[in-house]
């Protein structure tokens, strides 16, 4: 297991996500850009906060295991979403140490979909978005 | 989970559901200082009811306060099973968690009598099965990681792509959303504005008799022209677009969506009545003899200040959303993604 990355592929989640009917009304279908087959754990310092609509992102630096520093991009909901929520431009600061769990974009890249995001001091908040754990 | 739930098509899954209640006109009429009846306030247009009766209840239009409390309860056992299995969530309004209860009426749709969109025409249908084939043409079944059979869409182009995702327009009337439901009803002499908070839209419809647009003119959000006809403010909404089709996020040419009926010979005819001083009903009378064999109407709330589920009390809790703002990346995800599954097939 990887210490700073961790990639969690787990048989029969996908199938398990599967069961759920995917709902009309998400902003992007999350099945269009990302991967319920590929959910993922990251550790990492967040370098960047967008909070653009029609969904935030958040850039995340995750040190692999090799030593090597991989930039993340994540996927989190519209900023009316997250406010409505109780998160604020401060609650997340560029510096502020995180881990986040998600979905990998298909595309293989660099990418995901935010669902859980937690501080190092406790803060968690829901990012929302097209996540399926949405539902 | 109890076979009525089940029949409610996902109701658990809906992220916040809102408390429906029956509410008969009472006082006096709330005027504008112009003499118009006034609609004037933020709402919110959330609901849980679904736009469809589930078939076997028939023409049974609202749930007993028996089956209401029911309902509640197994609610309240699910969210706080939900609750618990996000114990790291914390500081933060879980979304998801329903603030008040569920409704009484058990379809949005009240005309045809069992709650259900009438049939096809021949020709609406065949569109929508060749729209349907298309579609599953593009579909490509991959293995993924743990052995998981998925199916994947194959976008090729941006214009596979709906309007609605790609941030172009959302079909008015609207009728459902997750988020950004916010509305404000604003009113001048001979006007009235109405202005949703998804995509920014803002209807100004002016109240003076005018005609509606030469029928050549075709707009995403159509023409509107409003009339009183007692305290209910009457709105004949025409001249729709055909590159947009009803009520999904399909477009004519994407291959996307829930349903691919073009709007274009869609006219509505939009009921607005204060019912408390808190909520409008809004009634919407949807007829398109190319499409369905017979007119439909379907009524849900728009409530507010106290009763709008602390999201929508006032001007100030309407945000903008300007959707084009960072959508390049879901572009950029979406297309790379397709060729990458075409690679791996």
């Amino acid at each position: 297991m990887r210490t700073k990355r961790l990639l969690v592929l787990v048989a029969g989640v996908g199938s398990l996500l599967l069961l759920t009917v995917l709902p009309t009304w998400a902003h992007h279908a999350f099945s269009a850009e990302f991967d319920f087959t590929k959910p993922v754990q990251l550790e990492g310092t967040i370098t960047k906060v967008e909070l653009i609509n029609p969904h935030s992102w958040f850039t995340i630096e995750v040190e692999a295991d090799d030593g090597t520093t991989e930039i993340w991009e994540i996927e989190a909901g519209a900023p009316n979403s997250l406010f409505r929520r109780g998160f604020t431009r401060d609650s997340l600061p560029v510096g502020t140490k995180v881990t986040v769990r998600g979905y990998r974009a298909k595309s293989g890249e660099m990418r995901a979909n935010g669902g859980n995001i937690t501080a190092s001091d406790g803060f968690t908040i829901f990012l929302g978005g097209s996540n399926p754990d949405n539902q | 989970m109890s076979d009525r739930f089940l029949n409610l098509g996902g109701l658990a899954m809906v992220a916040v559901l809102v408390l429906i209640v029956q509410a008969p006109a009472t006082g006096q009429t709330q005027r504008t200082p112009w003499g118009d009846p006034d609609l004037q306030g933020v709402y919110t247009y959330e609901t849980a009811t679904p736009m469809e009766r589930p078939e076997q209840l028939g023409d049974k239009e609202f749930y007993t306060e028996a089956e209401i409390a029911e309902m509640k309860a197994e609610l309240d056992e699910q969210n706080a099973a939900r609750r618990a299995a996000r114990a790291t969530i914390s500081r933060i309004l879980d979304p998801r968690v329903p603030k008040t209860g569920v409704t009484n009426r058990t379809s949005l749709i009240i005309d045809p009598p069992n709650g259900r969109l009438p049939p096809l025409t021949p020709e609406a249908q065949q569109l929508q099965d060749e729209r349907k084939a298309e579609r599953a043409s593009r579909n490509i079944s991959r293995v993924g990681d743990g052995g998981t059979v998925t199916d994947d869409l194959v976008y090729n182009s941006w214009l596979d792509l709906s309007d609605y995702r790609r941030c172009i327009a959302r079909v008015i009337p609207r009728h459902w959303a997750l988020y950004n439901h916010g509305i404000q009803i604003l009113q001048t002499p001979g006007y009235v504005v109405i202005h949703y908070e998804s995509m920014h839209d803002a209807r100004i419809i002016p109240l003076d008799g005018r005609p509606a647009l030469d029928a050549s003119i075709r707009q995403w959000n159509g023409s509107s022209r409003g009339h009183w006809e007692g305290t209910t403010l009457v709105v004949h909404m025409t001249n729709k677009t055909d590159k947009q089709t009803w009520h999904s996020w399909g477009t004519a040419n994407a291959i996307e969506g829930n349903t691919l009926l073009p709007v274009g010979n869609m006219e509505f005819v939009e009921r607005l009545t204060r019912i408390d001083e808190n909520a409008i009903e809004y009634q919407v009378t949807v007829n398109d003899p190319t499409t369905w064999t017979a007119p439909w109407t379907y009524v849900m709330p728009w409530r507010g200040g106290d009763e709008s589920g602390d999201e929508y009390k006032g001007p100030e809790d309407l945000f903008e959303y300007a959707c084009h703002e960072g959508n390049y990346r879901f572009m950029e995800n979406t297309l790379k993604g397709s060729r990458r599954m075409l690679e791996l097939d």
